[in-house]
């Protein structure tokens, strides 16, 4: 690698062939570009309601449909589009929030330390106590199930692993000697945090972020599966959920949307490992 | 190179050829069983960082321990506890039944220091490779070490190959020295021959860079500028305690007054836990003072708040000790320097043309701009750390050890441009350092710092020749080298 190359922009070659040269992270990658042009192309392709009835019920796959119909004749196929952007969607968006929620918080605790630190980090311990799906679940029973009830419900119980990363960064960066070079130029606090800190751990802040929407994706699908999905709209793990009783004689109901979660979820975590590799400023110097 | 030696080098390293005879056996070719009874045995080694040589998890008597069990297996446990608790006392440490028990982070540098030295030692090998075991230790303890390495070796016999990048080290302990640069021998002879008749350009070059002994010439028309900074019992006291836990309180800055007149420069000298760059930190107020006053051109800065601060930031800048850590390595070298006066309202376009000027004026020119600082050496990071704290044209600097983890070379450029800038720019300088090398040549006054007190405050001179305190005085006589003809002592 050459030693000119800045190292700090995501579109530097440097960058592209880390990334590749992790096999893994290119198949995730196609798969989660297929993923994602199948959700946006749903609208197109199955240019109807993914609940109307459009055949007769339990139509095998490869038949009249292409991936067969369900117990009340709704199309498999179109379900499983349509329920692709959902699931993305309220994955990014959770994930976003978290995020944001995790950064803030992380940043102040580790920046500023001392009785800060202390009272962000018990608050943090406090929700990472509670068995995360069960709050969720508790998240959603309380405030209705909907697409923003959902999204508050993941976000509250994945932000604290994001504020302690940020936070261990944070303190690690703190530390040297060019923050207090900042105060000593005059700089205010959210400047030396947002402006000088935050851009050097980045990184690992993305690579979890990545990994996140994954996690966010199977929270979302448990919670459809159990009838806390948002009632008017397609999604996987109601895919799953209504055809959990009829698995002994039409199986494609729940092992359809199933492998669709398996492969998003898998393709998410390599292209998660990939940025990992080519982020991580140790296995660069290599 | 030593590494080669023990054969402790990497696989990927392999030796490319020669030979090395140890009583006329090639220890090069021997194979990795023999070779194994060989060191420790015949050849012992000690490293820079005894911490991480050490293993956190087991008592020093038991590391030493051992050793004696891995080469002296028919021995009882009775011999070695004798023996281990011998060599402890003689590598002189006190209490060497307490020491036995201890484990290494209870243990200060020095002590963690002779008790590697003391495993090295314990099975009287031949050959002792030291590689750079002061490096890491203050001046005092280092010149503990030195002697006790000089001690052990005439009553043992012990050959000592010693590993170092100080040449007042070598002035001090070497009778035979070797010379390297990057990877090869260029000059090898008596010390006394090598550091007063060098013949290499190189090992020249070395030398001279070593900063003279000799301290600064007073100024006498310093005494009538006007007083600069001015302050009165600086008290800074730490407390490390938490919701659960009691603290420990110590006290970094105690009673700590001077008077520091336009353009002098006022060295700080200290050892590490001194407090003297906590003092630093305290007047360009990084670190906010428990009680005391702080006067800058007769303002009182000492309760200011940090918004009311940024008139006092444009007049005070810092250069950190830490080439690596001190810049932002996300950021390109010329947004760096210019980011100051852009905060202080200078336009952008201005600032850049500034920091150009800067970069320029100290060596690095103009097409190091948009470089990133990872790209530069130690050097030319402390130049840019330099740039970027003159980039608001202050009047005062504070420098924390600028030149300390910079090569002796290197230092002695970067010491070059600081007294260039300080006579262009006209700048009172404080100047923090545990170098006293380094403090004879850069600074007028002098405040040596013991434990966060103030021991001795005085010009340069007086503090050099005529020490009143005794922890000065211990400091002078510890500097390596110091009784060598070479640097013309007094």
């Amino acid at each position: 690698m050459s030693a000119s190359a800045p190292t700090n922009s995501l579109s530097s070659p440097t960058f592209r062939n880390l990334f590749f040269r992790n096999k893994g992270a290119s198949v995730g990658l196609v798969i989660f570009l297929a993923i994602v042009f199948l959700a946006v192309t749903a609208p197109i392709l199955f240019p109807f309601d993914p609940f109307s009835n459009v055949g007769d019920p339990f139509e095998k796959p490869f038949s009249a449909f292409l991936l067969g119909t369900d117990q009340l004749g709704r199309d498999v196929a179109a379900g499983l589009a349509h329920g692709a952007s959902t699931s993305l969607l309220l994955a990014l968006l959770a994930t976003l929030v978290s995020l944001f929620v995790g950064t803030m918080i992380g940043c102040l605790s580790g920046y500023y330390g001392g009785w800060v630190d202390q009272l962000l980090m018990r608050i943090t311990e406090f929700f990472q106590t509670i068995p995360s799906f069960v709050f969720a679940i508790v998240l959603v029973a309380i405030m209705q199930p909907s697409i923003e009830s959902i999204v508050i419900a993941i976000a509250v119980v994945t932000w604290p692993p994001i504020a302690r990363l940020v936070r261990g960064e944070m303190l690690a960066i703190r530390r040297r000697e060019f923050v207090e070079a900042c105060i000593c130029l005059g700089m205010r606090d959210a400047q030396i945090i947002f402006r000088e800190i935050l851009p050097n751990i980045l990184s690992p802040i993305i690579v979890t972020g990545s990994l996140m929407v994954a996690t966010a994706i199977l929270i979302e699908s448990a919670l459809a599966f159990l009838g806390l999905g948002d009632p008017n709209i397609m999604s996987w793990g109601f895919m799953i959920g209504a055809g959990r009783s009829f698995l002994r004689d039409a199986w494609w109901l729940c092992a359809i949307p199933g492998l669709a979660i398996l492969l998003t979820v898998l393709s998410i975590n390599l292209i998660g490992e990939g940025l990992n590799d080519a982020l991580n400023p140790r296995l660069r110097k290599m | 190179m030593a590494k080669a030696l023990l054969r402790l080098l990497p696989k990927k390293l392999l030796i490319a050829n020669g030979t090395a005879h140890f009583e006329n056996k090639d220890i090069l070719g021997l194979p990795e069983k023999e070779m194994q009874a060989f060191r420790g045995r015949r050849i012992a080694m000690i490293f820079q960082e005894p911490m991480s040589a050490l293993n956190p998890l087991h008592s020093i008597g038991r590391q030493i321990e051992e050793v004696l069990l891995i080469h002296e297996p028919q021995w009882t446990k009775q011999m070695r506890l004798s023996k281990v608790l011998e060599i402890l006392e003689a590598v002189q440490l006190p209490n060497p039944d307490l020491i036995f028990h201890s484990y290494p982070h209870q243990l200060s540098g020095g002590q963690r220091q002779r008790a590697m030295i003391a495993m090295a030692l314990i099975l009287r090998p031949d050959v002792l490779i030291a590689d750079e075991p002061t490096t890491a230790l203050d001046v005092t303890t280092q010149a503990e070490i030195l002697r006790l390495i000089k001690e052990l070796q005439t009553q043992e016999g012990t050959g000592v190959i010693f590993i170092t990048h100080d040449i007042g080290v070598v002035a001090e302990i070497g009778d035979a020295a070797l010379v390297m640069n990057s990877g090869k021998v260029v000059e090898r002879g008596s010390v006394k021959q090598v550091l007063t008749t060098p013949e290499d350009s190189y090992t020249r070059m070395l030398i001279s860079a070593v900063p003279r002994l000799s301290p600064r010439p007073d100024n006498p028309s310093l005494s009538a500028q006007p007083i600069k900074i001015s302050t009165s019992s600086i008290n800074k006291t730490f407390k490390s305690s938490s919701l659960f836990k009691r603290g420990r309180v110590v006290k970094a800055v105690d009673d700590v007054s001077f008077d520091l007149r336009s353009g002098e420069t006022l060295g700080i000298v200290g050892e590490s836990g001194s407090g003297k760059s906590t003092l630093a930190r305290c007047i360009v107020k990084l670190i906010n003072i428990d009680s005391g006053s702080i006067f800058i051109d007769d303002e009182n800065i000492t309760t200011r708040s940090n918004k009311s601060l940024l008139p006092l930031r444009r007049k005070m800048q810092m250069v950190f000790q830490d080439p690596y850590g001190s810049l932002n390595p996300r950021l390109t070298v010329v947004k760096m320097i210019a980011q100051g006066p852009i905060l202080h309202g200078t336009s952008e376009k201005e600032a850049i043309e500034k920091a150009l000027e800067l970069l320029e004026l100290v060596g690095l020119g103009r097409s190091s701009a948009n470089r990133y600082p990872n790209e530069f050496s130690g050097g030319q990071r402390q130049r840019i750390g330099i740039a970027r704290a003159l980039a608001l044209n202050p009047s005062i600097l504070v420098a924390d050890e600028p030149v300390s983890a910079l090569d002796v070379s290197v230092q002695s450029q970067v010491l070059a441009l600081l007294e260039k800038l300080k006579d262009t720019f006209g700048l009172t300088m404080l100047f923090v350092t545990h170098d006293l090398r380094v403090a004879a040549q850069v600074c007028d006054s002098i405040l040596v710092m013991q434990k966060g007190r103030v021991v001795e405050y005085g010009r340069t001179k007086d503090v050099f020749y005529s020490p009143q305190h005794v922890y000065t005085q211990q400091l002078l006589d510890a500097i390596p080298g110091r009784g060598f003809p070479l640097w013309g002592d007094n």
